[in-house]
């Protein structure tokens, strides 16, 4: 019964809100929040221009039309709203029948729709507040969807939009005031403190919440995304294609002095050519959606011939056919017991058709049918992969231990016959690499333990450089990073770990892709740049599969191996290795302080207001109609001092040039219910009756 | 802002006896009194209160048109005396006689055996009279030669002073002083009632006009009804929250006394009549504060009325006043 009269109360008609500042305001506020949502890329581009033009518009007929009777618009809006959340529920049920489940597009498309029809009545104040709190929600849905911090300008702009419309309706409310001595201006200054004063304590208080609140965790992906923007089918299915290769795509690469061509990374392609130089820059590349760190594996090669990388079957295999798009096993993989590790790439910067994954990718959501399957398991789109592409993939990472590593050894089993493009060496490899490999791994007796052994010479014996000469004519790569220069990246090291376990025996590839990249702790998700793009190597173990080794990681930056020069370089230079273990000290520490300090407020804040809500429930008379009193006076401006007596304080809410004798008799009143000797209940009803009139609502 | 009592209770047929003879009077000495409202009333909640009045300030700004106005207005016996050095205890209090016709001692009643007595320039007498005086105001009887004399129904002292001239004087000690309910200065007149004066509206002109409007019994009649008048807890605890205050306070050496909270109630509760009403309020306690307790406090830096009353509004604004 109470709830249908609330109802009943809310719905009943209001006055049109009279200051157009207030509808401004409200419009732009809610302009921005839809501005924000079309902005991360959530929305298509034709209900985004139609709630663009259609918002503005429905606030201005809204304006014209706040004094007319609305009941036939009411019922064509409500109508409206129900076949757009019929849209919603529509789409989502297509989309589950294509099994991309992906409801974050529809969702914010439907958040839209009602926001453009609700725009279109909005006469009064309380429909605008209305409009304010949908806009609220939407920022909440776009910053849950959100993937680049950009969105942090919209939060600041909306902040203060909200902030100046609930202001202006502040004042509009209390314009609204029946007795009010004076125009609305004189209120501004107080109020404008007190606005300041509260903006500020609620942006400390939001900021202590934020710093309490657990990081954004990109793991909570309940949807598998998967989208394609307008893109161009390549020539030939299953072909590669790498802008950054530009014209030279699939051709010969004989053009050693640098191999980079736009932003990205020369390395996903048909072959990779180690004498090739270039440095990629930081142009963001993607952004993956992922639980954990892990590298996102592009392709891998097998042929080695001294300075080039090939691949020695380039033959492709259509695979798909049904959402998610199963992806077999190929050669050398073998089913392990694994957990699903689902990862989501946000395509920022048109780069190779590849669709990347931490190994062993199992299943694939991708907005087309069919994916191309390379023999080493690379697994190319057929088109283009332009900005705005999304994939997910749902890897099974096997559980791998070192002690397991260290039982299946390749070397003391009979290979199957399909590992042996893996142990081809070419003719011409100086002896020395050979030499060198067997006199590392001397005393190893494991497979394992050798690939330990080759990393930990690597890492002593040369450094990390991206800024090493040209390869001289003739030189084989290997030899030339060993014995020569000692200096090499990714490729030259990984390259050697591969030439020196292949010359033991081991049988390995060269993987390139890319390292995770940094993580936002805003949003959650790693961003992964152009400078990220990696090659590594791979060794097969036998019961076990392909298992990476990086040993660039081992090898030091080149100029970093003088020891510290102070002591506070040491200082840093343990922090900067512990960091790990220091940062999270640190936030344990920082978390543990600010959950007591938010605890103890919490607390307290309930225990107020528990004794709060008890104090109103047993307050007397008097006191409830004194405080409706204050209430009134702090509406005017003009709340009540501490030493100020009633009398005092209703002769100063009346000072005005006309003063409201019916506030001094309330006055009066509750100084004879306070101090007097008897209760007059007539005159408790008399001054109920007054203090009604003069705030207009009801007194209980 | 200040809440300002309306200028006149209205004497209402059913009203307290004590409002009506407070309005009454209020009227009668406004036609003397011109420009002080708020000092009169303070007076009559005071003369209700059945307690004495000090009044400070440098001659010529009425005090005595003042005392012999109230007289005049309450009918009844008044009494002048003039402080100076050489006058006696015996000079106010009255001498035993020995009357040969009847051969025996007879009393002759001194100035104090008047409904109103003005002392003037109290602090020029000797410590040993203003000691009698002080025993006759407190135990409202004085006694010569062992025979104890009540003094008249009601009995109202209104001692003035000069606090500018300090030469041959004996200012009043704390104890003495705390005799007194309320200290006034009166102050000077404004520019529009000073030309008032000049043109014959008020002033010692009109007291010889002035009709007695309340009867001594009557006044003592209200002077009884104002001790009963009625007074919420939370208004004793305001005056006891004031008079602590007074205690603690950085620039108060000795705060107010338990007595002094006893005047506070007083003549808050005559204050509460004078504006017609039958019960107490946080607002009659303020108005009368500071004339009730800033010649009762001992300040750190010397004793100084004036300056007692800056600390004393201090105080006031300090307090929390109770909730209505």
């Amino acid at each position: 019964m109470k709830l249908t009269e609330a109802i009943r109360q809310a719905n009943l008609a209001t006055e049109p809100e009279r200051f157009i500042a207030v509808r401004v305001a409200v419009g732009i506020t809610v302009i921005v929040s839809v501005l924000a949502l079309i902005a991360q890329g959530f929305v298509r581009p034709a209900p985004a221009l139609f709630a663009i033009i259609g918002i503005p518009a429905g606030f201005l007929l809204s304006y014209r039309m706040r004094h007319a009777d609305a009941l036939k618009l009411k019922a064509v809006l409500a109508i409206a709203l129900i076949i757009s959340v019929v849209g919603f529920f529509g789409e989502l049920v297509s989309s589950f029948q294509d099994g991309l489940v992906d409801i974050q597009v529809p969702l914010a498309e439907l958040f839209l729709w009602v926001q453009v029809i609700h725009s279109l009545h909005v006469p009064a104040r309380r429909d605008l507040m209305f409009s304010l709190a949908s806009s609220a929600a939407m920022m909440a849905i776009t910053a849950a969807l959100s993937i680049s911090s950009s969105l942090g300008i919209f939060i600041g702009l909306w902040a203060v939009g909200v902030t100046v419309s609930l202001m202006l309706a502040y004042r509009s409310s209390i314009a609204d005031l029946p007795f009010l001595a004076g125009p609305v201006a004189s209120i501004t200054p107080g109020a404008t403190k007190a606005a300041a004063k509260s903006v500020t304590i609620i942006l400390l208080a939001s900021m202590l919440v934020f710093l309490a609140l657990p990081s954004a965790r990109a793991s909570r992906s309940f949807t598998f995304p998967a989208e394609l923007p307008s893109s161009t089918a390549l020539g030939s299915p299953g072909s590669l294609s790498n802008p950054s290769l530009g014209s030279r795509a699939n051709g010969s690469q004989s053009d050693a002095s640098n191999g980079a061509a736009g932003t990205g990374y020369f390395g996903f392609a048909e072959q990779l050519d180690t004498s090739a130089r270039g440095r990629p820059d930081d142009t963001l590349v993607m952004r993956v959606r992922a639980s954990a760190p892990a590298f996102w594996r592009g392709q891998t090669f097998d042929v080695w011939d001294g300075v080039t990388w090939t691949v020695s079957d380039n033959t492709s295999t259509t695979i798909g056919g049904q959402a998610p798009i199963q992806v077999p096993l190929t050669i050398g993989d073998l089913p392990q017991p694994a957990d699903d590790f689902i990862q989501t790439f946000y395509i920022e910067q048109p780069g190779p058709n590849l669709v990347f994954g931490a190994y062993r990718m199992s299943e694939v959501y991708f907005d087309a049918r069919f994916l191309f399957q390379q023999p080493d398991g690379a697994l190319r789109a057929g088109s283009d992969l332009g900005r705005g592409a999304v994939y997910t993939v749902i890897s099974q990472r096997p559980y791998v231990t070192e002690s397991l590593l260290k039982v299946s050894d390749p070397l003391r089993t009979d290979l199957p016959i399909s590992m042996d493009p893996f142990l081809q060496l070419p003719d011409g490899i100086p002896q020395r690499v050979f030499d060198l490999a067997q006199v590392i791994t001397a005393d190893s007796p494991t497979t394992y333990d050798k690939i330990q052994a080759l990393e930990t010479w690597m890492a002593k014996n040369t450094t990390y450089s991206l800024d090493i000469p040209p390869l001289p004519d003739g030189a084989d790569s290997v030899d030339e990073y060993l014995f020569e220069t000692r200096q090499g990246f990714c490729e030259q090291i990984g390259t050697s770990l591969v030439v020196m376990l292949r010359s033991l025996g081991i049988p390995s590839r060269l993987v390139v892709g890319f390292i995770p990249g940094e993580r936002n702790s805003l949003t959650g998700l790693y961003e992964v740049r152009a400078s990220d793009a990696h090659s590594w190597a791979e060794v097969y173990f036998p019961g076990v599969g392909w298992q990476g080794f990086d040993p660039t990681a081992q090898v030091p930056l080149a100029g970093e191996s003088e020891p510290p020069a102070t002591a506070g370089a040491a200082v840093v230079g343990w922090i900067r290795d512990n960091a790990s273990m220091v940062g999270r000290t640190l936030g344990i520490t920082l978390a543990l302080v600010l959950a007591l300090g938010f605890g103890g407020m919490l607390t307290m804040v309930i225990g107020r207001i528990a004794t709060e809500r008890r104090r109103k429930a047993n307050r007397s008379w008097v006191e409830r109609v004194t405080e409706t009193l204050e209430y009134v006076g702090t509406t005017r401006d003009r709340p009540r001092q501490d030493n100020e007596t009633i009398r005092e304080y209703v002769a100063a809410l009346t000072a005005g040039p006309i003063p409201d004798t019916r506030l001094r008799e309330v006055g009066e009143i509750i100084a004879r219910e306070a101090f007097g000797p008897i209760t007059d209940l007539e005159g408790r009803a008399t001054g109920e009756r007054l203090l009604e009139e003069i705030t207009g609502r009801s007194l209980n | 802002m200040q809440y300002a009592p309306p200028a006149a209770p209205t004497a209402l047929a059913g009203a307290p006896l004590g409002s009506q003879v407070a309005s009454t009077l209020f009227a009668n000495l406004s036609r003397v009194i011109r420009g002080k409202p708020t000092e009169l009333r303070l007076i009559i909640a005071t003369l209700l209160s059945g307690g004495h009045i000090l009044v400070e300030d440098v001659p010529g700004v009425g005090k005595t048109l003042l005392a012999k106005s109230l007289a005049a207005s309450i009918g009844g016996t008044f009494r002048r005396v003039q402080g100076t050095p050489d006058l006696l205890p015996a000079d106010l209090t009255g001498v035993a006689i020995y009357r040969r016709s009847t051969e025996s001692w007879h009393f002759r009643p001194g100035p104090l055996f008047a409904n109103v007595v003005i002392v003037d320039e109290i602090n020029r007498a000797t410590p040993r009279t203003q000691a009698a005086l002080l025993e006759a105001m407190e135990e409202r009887q004085v006694s010569v030669d062992g025979t104890t004399h009540p003094l008249p129904e009601p009995f109202f002292l209104i001692a003035t002073q000069n606090p500018f001239e300090h030469a041959g004087t004996f200012p009043l000690v704390e104890g003495q002083l705390d005799r007194f309910s309320a200290i006034f200065e009166m102050g000077l007149p404004d520019r529009e009632t000073e030309r008032g004066l000049l043109m014959g509206d008020g002033g010692a002109g009109q007291l010889s006009g002035l009709q007695a409007v309340a009867s001594p019994e009557n006044l003592a009649k209200a002077i009884q009804e104002v001790r009963s008048l009625h007074c919420n807890e939370s208004v004793a605890n305001y005056i006891l929250d004031i008079v602590t205050a007074t205690r603690h306070h950085p620039e108060i050496s000795l705060g107010a006394s338990p007595r002094a909270s006893l005047g506070l109630l007083a003549v808050a509760r005559g204050h509460a009549t004078t504006v017609g009403q039958r019960f107490v309020t946080p607002d009659d306690v303020k108005a009368v504060a500071g004339s009730v307790l800033s010649h009762r406090i001992i300040l750190s830096g010397g004793t100084n009325v004036t300056a007692a009353r800056s600390i004393m509004d201090d105080v006031l604004r300090s307090v929390t006043v109770p909730r209505g």
